[in-house]
């Protein structure tokens, strides 16, 4: 009776704890309404789940991005994902949109279960795997967007699949059975078509957990992790007879390096993940992996593989990016997750969170509480004192958690702004048409939004291209007073781009230095514009406060 | 008695799957080409996110007894994401294509057929020869 007064009340808090993280990452949801979608991800995502919607398939070939060429590497990742959305548009009744916009809060809570299984898994203290939830709700920044935020990424498929893989692991850890080794490789073998990164870093943890076991002499739990990954491999068929296949993910790991050495934001360090973490949190992880290490609890070593290795790529992309050794890092093949960490944030902070969470609910809390001698204190009331000075101290984590989700649904919901060009854009110019911006993201908006083809972007389709370092040179040259105007326009000929769009605020890539210039001129005009209409050839055909186009 | 309380059990893991697929199915058939958004989104959940994985391990129950509600739960719902995918696959390499019939006619009729499986495995072992033992 009193232990199912127990249960009850601990599936209480993890409702109450859903409820609040809901509540927090669906703040764009409830201010935007469900048809608006954030950021970039999601709109190359629209086309794809538009197309699954409207004509039953995936698009192959993608003529939009890279034009004029087209690419067919823009679908050729995350099938699963768009048809997972598009499934759930068909069968709900949504839009695309509606569907694309909904799914981070559904994924959501189902991560932040998955989370609280896992816990309660791997340490059996219902406490420990209630505070593993409640710290995965306080995360902001990167593993706020990709794995609890409110922009709707592949990623946020990926997170669920990873976790649900890492609880069967767990489950593996403890006991021997061949049909959780079977589950677990079809479920490792299926993350590859929720995102290929996904697949990436769940066989680097399964590997490294192997090697755990070896280090262990735990030779039948070692086998059973390698036969699960030997049997994941399955996917790598299946994405052969999709016919998309993955031919191009070398090129990639080049753009990646060469995206990562422009802009750093794309690469995690120890401050970056501190910020997005919490102090709190990386102290409790430490205390935890030291109690671990000191006690020798080997039922817990996988979690020290798990975060060690993920940590290390972590490391291992920082010095790519800022030291000499990065054209090393660079030739690894598939080396493209490494160099941009920020792909780790969906798979590093739940292991993160799981040990913090062990740190007080199973090592902390006990322990603490066995001290109690006194009869005036009872164990139960030092025990719910610490879990109170930690929700204490957590507070502020919680409230950076709540203005990140809120600046985020605010200012990364760019579709209103240059709503009356898009309009424009649709209206006035012909389908085929092929635009070049001044702003490296507003591409994507245009082809999600106008279906216009677009010559340059920075999203993984239109830099997994043989001739990259030729379009950033074109589109350092096209908008910057960089280059001599015969060079560009002869490469604006061979490109065949005939409008060029010019929006304030924007990103600029200056390939010259290797870097990207900030624009940011309200309203637009001044210098800059004196300068690129004086350029012959061209013609201006729109302007309002914060864009312009020019016919080239 | 230990017998007896596992062959009870068994019975009702055989029939869950069964008491859950075979009516929600016939609502997903009902509702899904109906305005009712709320139902036919509680509707898409259920056979995208819990059903065709919680029935694959109903199939699976004797040798999985060992998971908690909760482990079984959070698998359901990882295996129903994979049949998803794959069903999606089959959909499209066979060139039938991902619509709302298609999707509700392999969903629905796949739930229920993994569903039934239990049971008909446990009538082939009760009309199988028995085991004399000497």
């Amino acid at each position: 009776m009193r232990l199912r007064r127990r249960q009850a009340v601990t599936y209480l808090l993890l409702g109450a704890i859903l409820v609040m993280g809901g509540f927090i990452r669906g703040i764009s949801l409830i201010s935007n309404g469900p048809g608006t979608l954030l950021d970039l991800d999601s709109f190359h995502s629209l086309r794809a789940v538009e197309s699954i919607m409207n004509n039953g398939n995936l698009p192959r070939f993608d003529a939009l991005s890279s034009a004029p060429n087209g690419t067919s590497y823009a679908f050729a990742t995350s099938q699963g994902y768009y048809s997972f959305i598009g499934s759930i548009g068909l069968l709900a009744g949504l839009s695309p949109n509606e569907a694309l916009a909904i799914s981070p809060s559904i994924f959501f809570a189902l991560e932040l279960i998955s989370l609280f299984v896992l816990t309660l898994a791997i340490s059996k203290s219902s406490v420990a795997a209630l505070l593993a939830a409640y710290f995965a709700t306080t995360l902001n920044g990167w593993s706020a967007i990709s794995l609890l935020g409110a922009d709707p990424v592949a990623e946020n498929l990926g997170a669920i699949m990873f976790l649900s893989a890492m609880v069967l692991a767990v489950l593996l850890s403890q006991r021997r059975s061949y049909l959780l080794v079977g589950i677990l490789g079809i479920l490792d073998g299926i993350s590859i078509e929720a995102h290929p990164v996904t697949y990436y870093f769940l066989n680097l943890v399964l590997v490294t957990m192997a090697l755990a076991f070896v280090v262990q002499r735990e030779w039948k739990k070692a086998t059973n992790m390698f036969l699960a990954v030997l049997a994941s491999l399955y996917s790598i068929a299946l994405i052969e007879a999709s016919g998309t296949g993955l031919g191009e993910a070398g090129l990639f790991s080049k753009s990646a390096f060469w995206l990562a050495s422009l802009s750093h934001i794309y690469t995690i360090d120890n401050s970056i993940l501190l910020t997005e973490m919490g102090i709190l949190i990386i102290l409790l992880s430490g205390a935890s992996i030291l109690v671990i290490l000191v006690h020798k609890l080997a039922t817990q070593y996988i979690l020290i593989a798990w975060a060690t290795i993920l940590y290390l790529v972590v490391l291992v992309g920082e010095l790519a990016v800022n030291t000499p050794y990065g054209a090393v890092v660079e030739s690894i093949p598939f080396s493209a997750p490494i160099t941009l960490s920020h792909r780790v944030m969906p798979y590093l902070p739940p292991v993160l969170c799981v040990l913090a969470a062990i740190a007080v609910g199973k090592f902390l809390v006990p322990s603490v509480a066995g001290l109690s001698r006194s009869p005036k204190i009872g164990q139960a009331t030092l025990g719910a004192a610490i879990l109170l000075a930690v929700l204490a101290a957590s507070a502020f984590q919680l409230a950076d958690a709540y203005k990140f989700s809120s600046s985020y649904a605010n200012s990364f919901n760019v579709e209103p702004t240059y709503s009356s060009l898009f309009l424009w854009i649709g209206t006035h110019t012909p389908a085929n048409s092929i635009f070049a911006a001044n702003d490296v993201n507003i591409g994507v908006y245009i082809k999600a939004i106008n279906q216009r083809p677009v010559f340059f972007t920075t999203s993984q389709e239109d830099l997994t291209v043989p001739d990259l370092t030729q379009r950033a040179t074109l589109q350092t040259c096209l908008f910057l007073p960089l280059c001599s105007s015969n060079n560009t326009e002869q490469m604006i000929r061979s490109y065949g781009i005939e409008y060029a769009i010019i929006i304030t605020p924007a990103l600029i890539i200056n390939e010259n230095a290797s870097s990207f210039v900030h624009f940011n001129y309200y309203p637009i005009a001044g210098q800059y514009l004196q300068w690129f209409q004086s350029r012959p050839g061209f013609v201006e055909v729109y302007s309002d406060s914060n864009s312009a186009v020019y016919a080239v | 008695m230990l017998e007896s309380s596992r062959l009870k059990s068994l019975t009702v893991v055989g029939m869950r799957g069964i008491v859950l697929s075979v009516p929600l199915s016939v609502l997903l058939i009902m509702f899904s080409y109906t305005q009712v958004t709320s139902i036919r989104f509680i509707l898409a959940l259920v056979f995208l996110l819990f059903l065709p994985g919680f029935d694959v391990l109903e199939v699976l129950y004797e040798r999985t007894s060992f998971l908690t509600q909760l482990q079984r739960f959070v698998l359901s719902i990882a295996l129903s994401i994979g049949i998803v995918i794959v069903d999606n696959y089959a959909l499209t390499l066979l060139n039938i294509g991902i619509n709302l019939t298609n999707l509700v006619a392999v969903l629905a009729g796949e739930t229920v057929i993994v569903s039934l499986i239990p049971m008909i495995l446990r009538q082939m072992k009760e009309l199988g020869p028995k085991r004399v033992v000497s």
